[in-house]
């Protein structure tokens, strides 16, 4: 089996932010303090959390700030949304700059902003020009606990709304009706289980989206053995290394890591490194991102990878950080 | 990125990009500059709404630009149109043209539902037409299917009429091109369950609707001609989860079970498990005694159902012997755990949990 290339892939990050002679570097503005995060989550992983300068990164976070909505833009002057809110925060987070980069003014105006944007159905919407999806929902849940501000008020309609996003396979889509996805109900589960609600779904209920999880480890293809293991995030789909965290983080929620052949998936992420240039693709042979770096790393992770710092399977950040979390308010 | 080859670059390459990349770049951060500059002096003017339409061609995942433009629509330009059906249909026209380029981008899906829903004269009968055309190019897209439903929603709400029978021959109509279509299989079972529960102020249009209302009459009914429907299916491919994994809900699901006498549900499962076996048997002679994972796969998963939820024990095979369920779920376990090794763990606990 291909090693992991860590010291590639610690290069692979820091190097991100040098790439600003591409034209790509800047048609992806509106991903970057997300992409800092996924960045940021695989250094620590890869046991380098400080091979970024911790001053630059808190420097940019705040710079993403949007004085209008009080929120996270995904690049300095950028309309803030949920979406880059959780990522400033987490990152603010996992370098134990919360309190000190935020003022307490700060963190009122973000926690406006997460609870304005709940509608009275307990869904969330991104910001205030109304996109609903069950992402916004681990977004809001997601932030308000890393804020310590979870309170049952909200967390109760926003509970019963992830609820009748479940579909018949037990799966959950992202609004009620929407056919099951494995990273939206990475996004149901990790609500419900920030929210101390697992139990809300049945133990029947568990069980069946655990099989259908389950299924989602592909054979070889048309005879090709390069897809062997790979995770796919709906039937008849290809599998593809990012589903290696939504699916593998929803098992590891409900306790069930092992309903998976996990040396299996190892394999298929391991052959979809680049070498040559560290980071890791979608598929063996593709091209590599960020994205797929750091949920293919978290993938390995979960698997229990010897060398790679554990992950939390609720908040997608480093067990040595969430596990002092405060939570709820009071 | 999803999809696309890795691409090497030597020296000579790698420079030749960076060159061409120059100007493209200048472009592309002049106009994100003067955008912010208008932006932020509250700029309605048509002349930054040309500016959002060149930003948005190359970028149509800049939401913030997205954001902007609707509110250039509301200050300005929709309270000074002549016509403000045809400023929605120009707009309507420019969200198709970034959805050919990128299908999956969840902003351009966001600011069509806002035109539909902004636009006091949407057509929401011409919009559904194009949904049709869009699911034709690909029936699994997901955000094709959501803004479905959300159109049909919108139709609901505005005639007062249920769309349900009709969505519901949709789904036939896919399903009969591909029946593994899983998204069709979904929408199916959201349709059936919503068409029970609003049965009684349904009005059939035509005679096909007439037909398939006629299909819901009872659970009992409309459960037997379903999976005389997808008998077909499982037969031609034995392997497709997702046929499978619907009917696997059919007869496994409280909503079914809820709705018929309980005797009869269960004489019905035992059927069911006796066809699945018979099918099991063909599939074997046809691969050297090999078990088809599936047929044993939702075959324990009903007999599970039939010790959990209605206690029974015991049922009659197709050779007509008596059997113990439970035996037999454990017998179809031990030969999955070496049909289907990457999920042994499962059956493991599946085992434990029998507790024989
Ligand atoms: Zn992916």
């Amino acid at each position: 089996m291909t090693e992991l290339a860590v010291q590639k892939h610690i290069d692979y990050v820091v190097n991100l932010n040098k790439h600003t002679r591409d034209y790509e570097y800047w048609l992806t503005e509106h991903l970057r303090l997300n992409g800092l995060y996924w960045g940021l989550t695989a250094l620590f992983m890869l046991n380098a959390p400080d091979v970024l300068d911790k001053k630059d990164i808190v420097k940019y976070v705040l710079s993403c700030r949007d004085s209008r909505s009080g929120a996270f833009g995904a690049f300095p002057k950028h309309d803030g949304h949920l979406l880059s809110t959780l990522s400033g925060l987490q990152i603010l987070v996992m370098l134990g700059e919360l309190d000190t980069a935020l003022t307490d003014e700060d963190k009122s105006g973000i926690i406006k902003f997460i609870k304005d944007n709940q509608l009275p159905d307990g869904s969330f919407q991104g910001d205030k020009y109304g996109e609903i999806d069950t992402r916004f929902v681990y977004n809001a849940i997601s932030s308000l606990s890393l804020l310590g501000e979870l309170t049952d008020d909200v967390v109760e309609p926003a509970v019963k709304f992830i609820l009748r996003c479940q579909n018949f396979d037990g799966g959950f889509g992202l609004v009620p009706g929407a056919e099951s996805h494995a990273a939206q109900i990475f996004t149901c589960l990790g609500s419900l289980a920030i929210a101390d609600r697992l139990h809300y779904l049945s133990e029947e209920k568990q069980e069946l989206l655990a099989w259908w999880l389950s299924e989602r480890q592909q054979d070889s293809f048309n005879n090709s053995k390069e897809f062997e293991g790979g995770l796919n995030g709906r039937p008849e789909k290809l599998p593809d290394v990012c589903y290696s965290w939504w699916v593998l983080s929803s098992l590891s929620i409900l306790k069930r890591v092992e309903w998976i052949d996990k040396d299996k998936l190892r394999r298929f992420i391991l052959s979809s490194q680049d070498l040559e240039t560290g980071g890791i693709s979608d598929r063996p042979d593709n091209q590599v991102d960020v994205f797929h770096t750091v949920f293919g790393l978290a993938g390995l992770s979960l698997t229990g990878h010897p060398g790679l710092d554990a992950i939390d399977p609720v908040y997608c950040m480093p067990v040595s950080i969430t596990s002092s979390l405060k939570k709820w308010k009071n | 990125m999803h999809g696309v080859k890795r691409q090497k670059y030597d020296a000579e390459l790698r420079k030749r990009k960076l060159a061409k990349d120059v100007a493209k770049i200048e472009n592309y951060r002049g106009l994100t500059n003067q955008f912010f500059i208008k932006r932020d002096s509250n700029d309605h003017s048509l002349e930054t709404f040309k500016l959002t339409s060149t930003i948005l061609n190359i970028n149509p995942e800049f939401y913030t630009v997205w954001n902007y433009r609707r509110e250039i629509l509301l200050g300005t330009l929709i309270p000074n149109s002549q016509s403000v059906n045809d400023l929605f249909d120009t707009e309507l026209n420019f969200t198709m043209a970034q959805l050919k380029k990128v299908p999956k981008c969840y902003w351009v899906w966001t600011h069509r539902q806002w035109c539909l829903e902004t636009n006091p004269y949407s057509n929401f009968t011409k919009e559904i037409f194009i949904v049709n055309k869009l699911l034709e190019l690909d029936s699994r897209n997901f955000h094709g299917w959501h803004y479905r439903r959300y159109v049909i929603g919108l139709l609901e709400k505005q005639t007062g009429k249920s769309q349900s029978l009709k969505e519901f021959q949709y789904t036939t109509k896919l399903i009969n091109k591909n029946f593994s279509n899983y998204s069709a299989l979904h929408n199916r079972t959201k349709l059936i369950e919503k068409i029970f529960s609003e049965k009684t102020t349904i009005e059939a249009d035509n005679e096909e609707d007439q037909k398939n209302l006629e299909l819901f009459r009872t659970k009992k009914h409309f459960l037997e001609k379903e999976i005389n429907y997808f008998k077909n299916a499982i037969y031609t491919d034995p392997d497709d989860q997702s046929v499978w994994l619907y009917l696997n809900w059919l007869l496994t699901s409280d909503f079914f079970s809820s709705g018929i006498d309980a005797k009869e549900f269960v004489d019905l499962l035992v059927l069911q498990i006796n066809e699945i076996d018979e099918l099991n048997e063909l599939e074997k002679e046809d691969n050297n005694g090999i078990d088809n994972k599936w047929c044993l796969k939702v075959k324990s998963s009903i007999e599970l159902a039939l010790v959990n939820k209605f206690s029974i024990e015991k049922m009659v095979n197709n050779e007509g012997q008596e059997i113990t369920l439970k035996e037999d779920i454990l017998k179809a376990i031990e030969l999955l755990k070496i049909a289907d090794p990457k999920r042994i763990n499962r059956y493991i606990e599946i085992q434990k949990n029998i507790g024989l």
